[in-house]
């Protein structure tokens, strides 16, 4: 009974570890900078800076959850703002579309390429990552592409709240309580069984890259209206951002039945909160990375041996 | 030396979550003893042997091996006291050879300047595989290239070559054919030869009865009682297990086959790498028994009528359409359901909630416009738990923690649920206890009476004979015998046409 217990406190503690992750970001650096960060004006930033972050975090759910990887979130964020960008002088709605078109369209290459011919994930979308850079390169020679001046009207922090708002709660009520949602994290737990449950894996998997591919594009159009221009580096590490965020919120690294969609909204929130701290507390650009990725191997390598703790007594003889 | 005591186990306890797997059992084996280790599914049996194999840590209890206590806390460590395990799924590593699965953890014996000498490691592994008389498994070889059969002759072969004290052997017989079993009874005399012990796990009686020399019987956890000699009696036995009367035969009691008029599924000249013209229809209201050796093609023929691999030539249809079946997604549309014979990797997700598992393939059902609401999935959920009667203790409950009944039930479950009027059941009792069993027995009798057509694959004569309206027998990817249900159907019978 002891090890009862001691095994139902490790479950607990990992369930809660987000949260206390979160709070101590917040309260360490409020401490820390002498109420700086609780500022309006720097909450705004923090929210800013996180927003589309947001998206593609909300989206990887999905794909996580599966088991999937998409290394192509920064370059099709970085694609989709050039076209809004170029776009944007013809007309702002259409320039939405395209965006979101162009990251549909590679969402649906990536979907393919893993679902239907089965290439290692990882592989396909890493290999899709550098086609999109490369073809960046072709098209911002110059360096930049700027966006037309009326698309600024649309920097507003009601209309990003607002979207902010209807994505997630629509992505969480289909990953909480949509079929597709409950067999994105079936074929994550046991792929095989998933298929002799009649889960249509292909099917699934190229839904999931196709949003990713949606959030993405929304994603890069906004960026666009927030840096006013596109470069070839838009976008860059942001499938990095979107992994850390997602283990920082208690996503299990394997996906499965473990998986939750508060993971992306406590972790972006902990990584912007971190990323915004220590820009205030004066930290230059190489420390914040190195302190992101030690935090970012510290808590994988915890929640990972206690997870495998747990699973291993689960199973029985 | 014959009577001293080699394993005193004292007061172990182990959980597993909210189950108490061991509740403080204590008992002896003598040194030179075949003991016996009986029980239903949950009973405690593996969870003993692994904690004895340093796989599990125990949570209370002493455990000593020749009066010093045993501390093993890893596999390896177990086996330097010399204790060997024989598990009861594949215990070999698919990838690497023959020799390297034997060797496995010892390579350093063959190691000379920083390299492994591999011949010298085959010879030694030729060696190893001769002294239990096994001489058609290369040790050069990948492990893969073998069934699972060969691969548990391997194991033997690995255990056997430790010379060990303890030799412990976990259900092993249950995957083995007569003559792998031939092989697994002379290793375990063997080392009851040269004074070492052995541990032997099983759910066959009568086979325990003939090679052990006495039997422990372990309930829920609870230690009951040794028997010794002659006073291991079949019925008494099963008593102690099941803990009430059992009645003599748990098959059907009629003795006349039936089955409906019309024609559900139809399997037409099919042909695949392991199949050769194939052709058969599964009547409603009927169980239709499919027979022979593991290799026989059955277990194909299974995955071919749901979907999962398609044929070179031949077709595979269900009524009401000329179309083939193309993927499981359209079996399942068609009222196909499928119970796999790897039940833990292909029947259920381990690592996921009963209830997730048993509403998984009805989603469609359960669900408006896709979305369910939790209520109705929890309904769902604890009205299929309760009809088949799975033991949980919420449905919140991993499967990974359930025995292998229990998941098994969980299988039917999610199909019964779905609704599915055509049953695919690939060993359906593979490592079942009795109790279990019946309650599956029963349920495919009701089933039968409701209509349903039920596909019995099993590699277990007396099962096909006793639940089958009609039997076919396959060699070497053809059907060669038909037969009717009736009181002339014997084993033997049915043997001398599937070898």
């Amino acid at each position: 009974m002891k090890s009862n217990n001691k095994k139902k406190g490790m479950e607990l503690f990992i369930n809660i570890f987000p949260f206390i992750s979160l709070i101590v970001v917040f309260v360490g650096f409020a401490l820390l900078s002498g109420g700086r960060t609780l500022d309006i004006t720097n909450c705004r930033k923090i929210f800013e800076q996180s927003f589309t972050l947001l998206l593609v975090a909300g989206a990887a759910v999905f794909l996580l959850s599966q088991n999937c990887l998409d290394m192509s979130v920064g370059a099709v964020i970085g694609m989709t703002g050039v076209v809004a960008a170029l776009v944007s002088k013809i007309n702002i709605p259409l320039a939405f579309a395209a965006a979101l078109g162009v990251g549909v369209l590679i969402g649906l290459i990536n979907g393919i390429l893993h679902g239907v011919l089965g290439i290692n994930a990882m592989i396909a979308t890493l290999a899709m990552s550098f086609i999109l850079r490369g073809l960046l390169l072709i098209v911002c020679k110059s360096g930049t592409v700027g966006i037309a001046v009326k698309m600024y009207d649309l920097d507003q922090v009601g209309l990003k709240m607002a979207v902010c708002v209807v994505f997630l709660v629509g992505a969480w009520l289909f990953f909480q309580f949509h079929s597709y949602g409950k067999q994105c994290r079936a074929v994550g737990a046991g792929e095989t069984a998933a298929v002799q449950s009649g889960i249509h894996i292909a099917f699934i998997k190229i839904i999931s890259y196709v949003f990713m591919g949606a959030a993405a594009g929304i994603a890069g159009f906004f960026t666009v209206i927030r840096t006013g221009a596109a470069m070839y580096n838009t976008g860059n590490m942001a499938e990095f951002d979107i992994l850390i965020a997602l283990i920082l919120g208690g996503m299990p690294i394997n996906g499965g039945a473990d998986s939750k969609f508060r993971s992306a909204v406590i972790g972006v929130l902990i990584l912007g909160i971190l990323n915004n701290g220590m820009v205030l507390l004066g930290l230059d650009t190489y420390p914040q990375l190195i302190t992101k990725g030690i935090i970012f191997i510290l808590v994988l390598a915890m929640t990972f041996t206690i997870r495998n703790k747990i699973n291993r007594d689960k199973k029985m003889a | 030396m014959e009577h001293e005591v080699l394993l005193d186990i004292q007061h172990v306890s182990k959980s597993f979550g909210l189950t108490q797997a061991l509740k403080d059992v204590s008992f002896q084996v003598k040194q030179g003893e075949i003991r016996g280790i009986i029980g239903e599914n949950g009973s405690g049996k593996s969870t003993i042997s692994n904690i004895i194999a340093g796989i599990y840590g125990k949570d209370e209890g002493v455990i000593r091996l020749n009066g010093k206590e045993l501390r093993a806390a890893t596999a390896v460590e177990a086996e330097a006291e010399g204790i060997a395990l024989i598990v009861q799924e594949i215990g070999t590593i698919g990838d690497i050879s023959v020799a390297s699965n034997i060797f496995l953890g010892n390579e350093k014996r063959f190691v000379s300047k920083g390299f492994i000498n591999h011949r010298e490691m085959n010879r030694e592994a030729k060696k190893a595989l001769e002294m239990i008389g096994v001489s058609s498994i290369a040790p050069e070889d990948r492990t893969d290239r073998y069934n699972l059969e060969e691969r548990k002759m391997i194991e033997i072969a690995k255990a056997f070559y430790t010379h060990p004290r303890l030799m412990i052997v976990d259900e092993t017989a249950n995957a083995l054919s007569s003559h792998g079993r031939g092989i697994l009874y002379a290793a375990i005399e063997e080392v009851k030869k040269y004074g070492g012990t052995v541990l032997f796990i099983t759910h066959d009686l009568e086979e325990l009865i003939k090679i052990c020399d006495s039997v422990t019987i372990l309930r829920d956890g609870v230690y009951i009682d040794t028997c010794y000699g002659s006073d291991m009696r079949i019925n008494e036995l099963k008593v102690k297990m099941v803990g009430r009367e059992m009645s003599d035969h748990y098959y059907r009691s009629d003795v006349e086959g039936s089955m409906g008029e019309q024609v559900v599924m139809r399997v037409e000249n099919v042909f695949t790498s392991m199949l050769k013209n194939v052709s058969l229809e599964l009547h409603e209201g009927e169980i239709l028994g499919l027979g022979g050796l593991s290799d026989c093609g059955m277990h194909e023929l299974g995955r071919l009528m749901f979907g999962l691999d398609q044929p070179y030539a031949g077709k595979v249809t269900c009524t009401g359409t000329d179309q083939g079946l193309k993927s499981p997604v359209q079996a399942i549309k068609r009222g196909i359901g499928y119970v796999s014979k790897n039940r833990d990797t292909e029947a259920v997700i381990l690592q996921d909630s009963v209830k997730n598992n048993v509403c998984l393939c009805s989603l469609d059902k359960i669900s408006k416009l896709g979305f369910a609401s939790p209520v109705q999935e929890n309904r769902f959920a604890d009205q299929w738990i309760q009809k088949l009667k799975v033991k949980v203790n919420n449905r919140g409950e991993y499967v990974a923690s359930l025995s292998g009944g229990n998941k098994q039930k969980v299988v039917l479950a999610k199909w019964l649920g779905r609704g599915s009027r055509i049953l695919i059941f690939d060993c359906p009792t593979r490592g079942i206890d009795i109790g279990v069993k019946e309650a599956i027995y029963h349920l495919m009798e009701e089933l039968k009476e409701q209509g349903h057509a039920i596909l019995l694959i099993s590699e277990e004569l007396p099962e096909l004979i006793g639940m089958s309206d009609r039997i076919l027998i396959m060699k070497d990817g053809k059907i060669v015998c038909e037969t009717m249900r009736g009181p002339e159907i014997t084993e033997s019978l049915l043997i001398k046409e599937m070898i």
